[in-house]
């Protein structure tokens, strides 16, 4: 663990460096993991200093290896390596490969899940049970052992096999519906993936407060996710306001969550817009400038900001000197550098260092599953298609 | 280990806005003792509603000018951790930063939330406006034509919290491990932009240009559908990422006609360039159905619709309410039940929520004050 930092709190000014966490370190994590919401947890246990090993099956591989092709795609391009989502999910883990519907491919996952503290996996509820891997079973066996299941609506129930995407799940959660302007259209918010990203850093507080147990009874646990319910309690709120005034929540606009009005101030010149808190009549035809108006609500004391667009926040100064985006070199050349999201915390001082772009499929098969058996076996594992 | 992951575990929170509040309820949530401290600004930011949300099984304390010794040697001394969204200043001042907390108590854990981090200064205010604004988040969500949109309910700083809540649990590992207490910083402009990028990624990707959309995802994720649509009586969610889905999506509409065509085979090609189109062909078939009807057959053909679904409306889904037993109660001063949701997560040790609801269950003296309990009995602060 590195010595502390020199804090950034009460040092207004003060720069973060990017560099390696090791607050984790010793901890190994194993998942069978898709997409983002459970491959997200990974990556931040990795990036605070934790081993992930992702394992994978050549079968039925992470839907963010199986993309649309582009047309622009070169032939013989590594689209299941290159997409954007499979490094910001996946950055910093190892991949080996199993099939686990072979005695000797469970054989090797049940020795990697022997040393590991957590087991991650989001595949449909029932798929450890198919295999003869019940979680009872992985606990009674590893009773250390911390396993998060991620799912759309949970291990029980009658929907628990349904499947779901993250706008599905907001949508069932109650969430989606609260999205729209004043007038009361719905827009709700489809392209932000907040039921995925709610579910990875939910997993992540669940994951650690699981290891801080365990570092005072030495028992493991097994925790049951939900997705549709960690996105229902950001609508809490909305649940108590109902109950209390009688009224269905329904979109409210730009407001304060108190229900003070934001003005939304568009710049007829650049066409951007700024927001600020309060109501602001309308332009008149005498009216001062729009910056003038902005600098004079600063003036005042007042909250206002630009509504700035992604590409703006990926260009801004203030982002990359703190290392916001970093950029990473992927081992095939035919993909380049990428750049991926740091994750948004300081350690005393450093923000992790993404220290690798998602592993290629397998890659580290020899290092990890080496482990466990000699070279020979893992030829005669591969022949056997233990490791597809 | 039973559901109480961080029983032992007292940690404070020192905030006013919904972000330390949702930590500290995240943290509760997973058994730690936490204590709000409430001052006159905190009631001012946060609704009765929030409060009565988010302070559920906490211990309330007030706290006013003048108590800040005996915060620090009568709570925070015993503390494992703070938790704070106050201004860097006023910490400082009060003797309540990191540096001072830590000098004085080695094994104190300190997670520390801002609007906009410290590096950029603490200039005029900065809020759940500015976080939504400066992340790249409002540019994203809204109709093309009209002004962008925020989320509601402080969802920003809900994030922050939830992130709060993680930086927490993993500094007090982390100490345990080192004996010394931890230090942690997220600013959640930082939180909400990350998540902008996730989107960002897909649209990159497809060289998809990242602006608002109305209902639909920017390009649809390089894959239609992807968005919500309205039917008969309201709207539902429906998106397909593979060619079985979208199979199943048309199988679930009666195979028409028009779906036999390669023009409606290629779903990039009408994500990126004729997505109107197909939601005209789709559009009268919606609206024959209701939301229910439709996730009825969802369920039939498996395929990814669901219905947008008023809070009213989820509180009484059975998925939810019978089988996860997810709702806690929390009860006023007045003798009222509310309902709201409880822990997203289950462990084998969890009974039933019904009988976690009694756990939780706070009483009020009224709606903008929550109660009080006791600290110590020799606390002479007000609690």
């Amino acid at each position: 663990m590195p010595d502390t930092q020199q804090s950034t709190v009460g040092g207004l000014g003060a720069q973060p460096q990017v560099g390696d966490v090791s607050w984790l370190q010793g901890v190994r994590v194993v998942e069978v993991t898709t997409a983002v919401s459970a491959p997200l947890i990974g990556r931040v246990l990795g990036e605070l200093g934790a081993e992930v090993i992702k394992v994978e099956s050549r079968a039925k591989i992470d839907v963010n290896r199986a993309r649309v092709p582009r047309p622009s795609d070169p032939e013989g391009f590594p689209a299941h390596e290159a997409f954007q989502l499979l490094h910001e999910a996946n950055a910093g883990k190892r991949s080996v490969t199993l099939n686990l519907k072979t005695d000797h491919g469970r054989e090797l996952f049940l020795e990697l899940l022997g040393d590991a503290d957590v087991f991650i996996e989001n595949f449909v509820p029932g798929w450890l049970d198919r295999l003869g891997l019940s979680i009872e079973g992985l606990r009674e066996r590893f009773p250390r052992l911390i396993i998060v299941s991620a799912s759309g609506y949970g291990q029980t129930g009658p929907l628990r096999t349904q499947r779901a995407y993250a706008p599905v799940m907001t949508a069932l959660a109650g969430v989606e519906g609260l999205i729209g302007y004043e007038d009361g259209e719905v827009m709700g918010c489809s392209s932000l993936a907040l039921a995925d990203l709610n579910c990875s850093f939910s997993g992540v507080h669940l994951v650690m407060s699981a290891l801080v147990g365990r570092q005072a009874s030495d028992e493991g646990t097994h925790i049951d996710l939900s997705q549709i319910e960690a996105a229902s309690i950001l609508a809490g709120e909305a649940f108590v306001e109902h109950q209390l005034s009688g009224e269905t929540p329904g979109p409210v606009g730009n407001s304060d969550p108190g229900g003070g009005r934001w003005s939304l101030i568009q710049d007829p010149e650049t066409e951007t817009w700024t927001g600020a808190r309060g109501s602001r009549n309308g332009a008149g035809p005498e009216r001062p400038s729009t910056g003038k108006i902005l600098e004079t609500l600063r003036h005042r004391g007042v909250e206002v900001a630009p509504i700035l667009t992604p590409a703006q926040v990926a260009a801004d100064e203030n982002y990359l000197s703190r290392g916001f985006i970093q950029s990473v070199d992927h081992p095939l050349e035919a993909i380049g550098t990428l750049q991926v999201t740091s994750v948004p915390w300081r350690l005393e001082g450093t923000v992790p260092e993404v220290s690798a772009v998602a592993p290629c499929i397998g890659s580290a098969n020899p290092e990890v599953l080496g482990r466990y058996v000699s070279e020979d076996q893992l030829a005669e594992l591969e022949n056997e298609g233990a490791l597809k | 280990m039973t559901n109480a992951l961080m029983a032992g575990k007292l940690v404070v929170e020192i905030g006013r806005t919904r972000a330390a509040a949702f930590a500290g309820k995240q943290l509760r949530d997973t058994g730690a003792d936490v204590v709000a401290l409430q001052d006159d600004l905190r009631v001012a930011e946060m609704t009765p509603g929030a409060r009565l949300y988010m302070d559920a099984g906490k211990s309330v304390a007030v706290w006013r000018q003048g108590d800040d010794r005996e915060i620090l040697e009568d709570l925070i001394a015993h503390a494992d951790a703070v938790v704070t969204d106050l201004p860097a200043e006023e910490l400082r001042s009060r003797g309540l930063d990191w540096e001072s907390l830590h000098e004085r108590f080695p094994r104190l854990s300190y997670v520390a939330l801002s609007s906009l981090g410290w590096d950029t200064g603490e200039e005029g205010e900065a809020g759940e406006l500015s976080m939504q604004a400066l992340s790249g988040l409002m540019h994203m969500v809204g109709h093309p034509d009209r002004e962008p949109l925020s989320l509601p309910y402080g969802m920003g700083s809900l994030q922050l919290g939830l992130h709060g809540a993680g930086a927490v649990a993993t500094a007090l590992y982390a100490a345990a491990e080192s004996a010394q207490g931890r230090l942690v910083e997220i600013s959640g402009v930082d939180v909400l932009a990350s998540y902008v990028r996730i989107y960002g990624a897909v649209a990159n990707y497809y060289s998809i240009p990242l602006t608002r959309d109305g209902r639909r995802a920017p390009g649809s994720g390089g894959r239609y559908p992807f968005g919500f649509f309205p039917c008969k009586d309201g709207y539902v969610a429906m998106i397909t990422r593979s060619d079985r889905e979208w199979a199943s999506l048309l199988a679930m509409m009666g195979n028409p006609e028009w779906s036999t065509q390669d023009r409606y085979r290629n779903l990039y090609g009408i994500a990126m360039e004729y997505p109107d189109e197909v939601d005209a062909l789709i559009a009268p078939w919606l609206q024959e159905h209701t939301r229910d009807e439709l996730l009825a057959l969802a369920q039939e053909y498996a395929v990814p619709v669901a219905p947008v679904r008023t809070v009213e409306e989820v509180a009484q889904d059975p998925q939810l309410r019978e089988f996860r037993k997810f709702f806690d109660t929390i009860v006023t001063a007045q003798g009222e039940e509310i309902l709201v949701p409880g822990r997203p997560w289950a462990t084998p040790e969890r009974t039933s929520r019904e009988a976690q609801a009694a756990s939780v269950s706070i009483t009020t003296e009224g709606l903008g004050r929550p109660s009080h309990r006791p600290l110590s009995p020799t606390a002479s602060l007000e609690v």
